[in-house]
């Protein structure tokens, strides 16, 4: 059974007609060029966009569920996020457990500890660099134990270890009989960590698959305008434009 | 520690109620006058504690909760320190309907309270207007449309105050325009008490959209928060607030945004913190600023509102200043 089932999604002038899964234990990237309309499905997914089609978690019409016991099951992390005030790094995870009505501090605890953030938490936040921020509101998400988690770049402004220890987080949570779905820009990280990729452009799917099926060259020079060097064999797996 | 602030503001509460009934031109005695006013009785007592000092001090408080409040809710949800409660529109409208009453002589059957319903009709037209022109609560629109529904409300207070019958009336509007909760009688606070209660209800019931809201309306959304709901919900009771204590004190300057703003590092800056120490703090502070007016030596009374911006312009400036040294 499918954990989300997208049937003929579109929002007007971004995005149309995508027809998408993802199974439980799975890692699914979105990748595609600026404007493809990565964030525009994530944010129809979260619950911040309307839209026109279907959305179906575990076979239940997400549009007929209470928005609270969806923002249970879907956690959503948009691609920049700022906080007004100068909450403590405790604050902004704590506000994850609030489509739960509660303050579960082992959740808290847990997902402070996931992402590497322990230390900091009576820190305010907007003390704190891009990077160290990035991993606070990534964990806010976490805290709120979604069965799906959604992000939006997660990894853009992080430095090279902690892309790595991002995105292996983001796929042990997976393999919990949860799912992920992410967008991101580098493919190489997106051909090594996640299960299947989709790969948007100009609002429509172009191709979904394993990253094999997905990344050619074909695919990338539509998407991309790009000739890329292509190599899913090497460990770990190179594309980049030549 | 939000706990044992708004335990500590309570206790100050209380002890600002009993020392604002002690303090007056005439010595009485506080609880026999409360206890005899209570009972029905016409001692001397009984008469200035019931009839002069508890309807002012009760609307003292009254009107300083609700300013208090309307700053830290406006702030919360436009995500604005800056955000006070006059931006709605609603307290322009409110003294633009005060003020038609001393100009046109509205509602005479009313007596004292009628530039209080006038301001209280005045808010809610404003109000609706500025909801009308916004068309959604999104936090800039709040901000244009308030400040427009603001301009025309001055516009119109100017022309009334231009074309003032004669220059007694002009000076009452203008001495009632710069607030004060002096020569109020329970009527009012029967005024306030209502728009007092469904307000405070309103912003309280939006207390997670709050705190959602701190790291923006996206992320508020998508935790299942309906945003647009309760913006609108937040916007009305801050009005609601606002209108009804400008409608019976005129306007009193500062505490709206200064009162969150020093409160926020105490509730380590969670806006849905804010809200009860605001309210508290909102009181105690227009009461006290109250009873420095009755203690100023007697002749032409210096207007409350007068005070507090006087008292609070400075605050606002070293507040910027600790801001700045923060940042370079």
């Amino acid at each position: 059974m499918d954990l989300i089932t997208i049937r003929q999604l579109s929002v007007s002038r971004r995005i149309a007609d995508i027809n998408l899964n993802l199974v439980p234990g799975e890692m699914l990237g979105v990748i595609g060029a600026n404007g493809a309309g990565k964030s525009t499905l994530l944010q129809c997914l979260g619950g911040v966009l309307p839209y026109r089609g279907e959305i179906l978690l575990n076979d239940r019409l997400l549009r007929q569920m209470p928005g609270r016991e969806q923002a249970r099951q879907i956690g959503f992390l948009p691609q920049s996020s700022q906080s007004a005030w100068a909450l403590t790094v405790e604050d902004v995870i704590t506000l994850g457990r609030l489509p739960w009505g509660d303050n579960d501090q082992e959740a808290v605890r847990q997902a402070a500890a996931d992402t590497q953030v322990s230390d900091w938490m009576q820190r305010q936040v907007d003390q704190l660099s891009g990077g160290q921020q990035a991993r606070v509101w990534l964990a806010r998400v976490l805290a709120g134990k979604p069965t799906v988690l959604l992000a939006d770049e997660p990894v853009a402004s992080l430095d090279l270890y902690h892309q790595q220890y991002i995105l292996t987080l983001l796929r042990r949570y997976a393999r919990n009989n949860r799912g992920v779905i992410l967008s991101i820009h580098d493919l190489s990280l997106a051909a090594r960590y996640c299960d299947r990729l989709c790969l948007l452009h100009q609002g429509r799917v172009l191709a979904a698959g394993t990253p094999a099926e997905v990344l050619t060259q074909d695919h990338l020079r539509t998407a991309f305008h790009i000739d890329a060097h292509i190599d899913l064999e090497s460990q770990p797996p190179i594309i980049v434009p030549k | 520690m939000a706990r044992l602030i708004t335990s500590s503001l309570l206790v100050l509460l209380l002890a600002t109620f009993v020392l604002s009934l002690t303090i007056g031109s005439t010595s009485v005695q506080v609880l026999p006058g409360l206890c005899g006013f209570l009972g029905g009785q016409d001692t001397l007592d009984a008469i200035v504690i019931g009839e002069i000092r508890l309807p002012r001090t009760l609307i003292a408080l009254a009107v300083g909760a609700a300013l208090g409040l309307s700053g830290a809710a406006l702030q919360g949800l436009l995500r604005n320190p800056l955000a006070e409660p006059s931006l709605t529109g609603a307290s322009q409208g409110a003294a633009l309907g005060a003020a038609s009453v001393f100009y046109f002589g509205l509602f005479p059957q009313l007596g004292a309270a009628a530039p209080g319903v006038a301001g209280l009709i005045g808010a809610a037209v404003a109000l609706m207007l500025m909801l009308m022109l916004a068309g959604s609560a999104r936090s800039h629109m709040v901000i244009m449309a308030g400040l427009a529904i603001s301009t025309v409300s001055g516009a119109a207070l100017a022309t009334v105050l231009n074309f003032a019958p004669n220059p007694y009336a002009m000076q009452e509007l203008v001495f009632w325009l710069l607030g004060s909760v002096s020569e109020r009688g329970l009527e009012h606070l029967w005024l306030l008490l209502p728009a007092l209660l469904i307000g405070s209800g309103l912003i309280l019931s939006q207390r997670r959209l709050l705190s959602g809201l701190s790291l923006g309306d996206e992320v508020a959304r998508s935790m299942g928060l309906n945003y647009r709901y309760g913006s609108i919900m937040l916007v009305l009771g801050a009005s609601m607030l606002v209108g009804s204590s400008v409608a019976v004190a005129g306007s009193i300057g500062f505490v709206g945004l200064l009162v969150p703003h020093i409160l926020r590092p105490l509730v380590k800056h969670r806006p849905d913190r804010l809200l009860i120490p605001a309210t508290l703090a909102g009181a105690i502070l227009v009461c006290a600023a109250d009873m420095v007016v009755r203690l100023l030596p007697p002749g032409r009374e210096l207007k409350l509102g007068v005070l507090t911006s006087l008292l609070g312009a400075p605050l606002f400036i070293w507040l910027v200043w600790k801001e700045r040294k923060r940042w370079i």
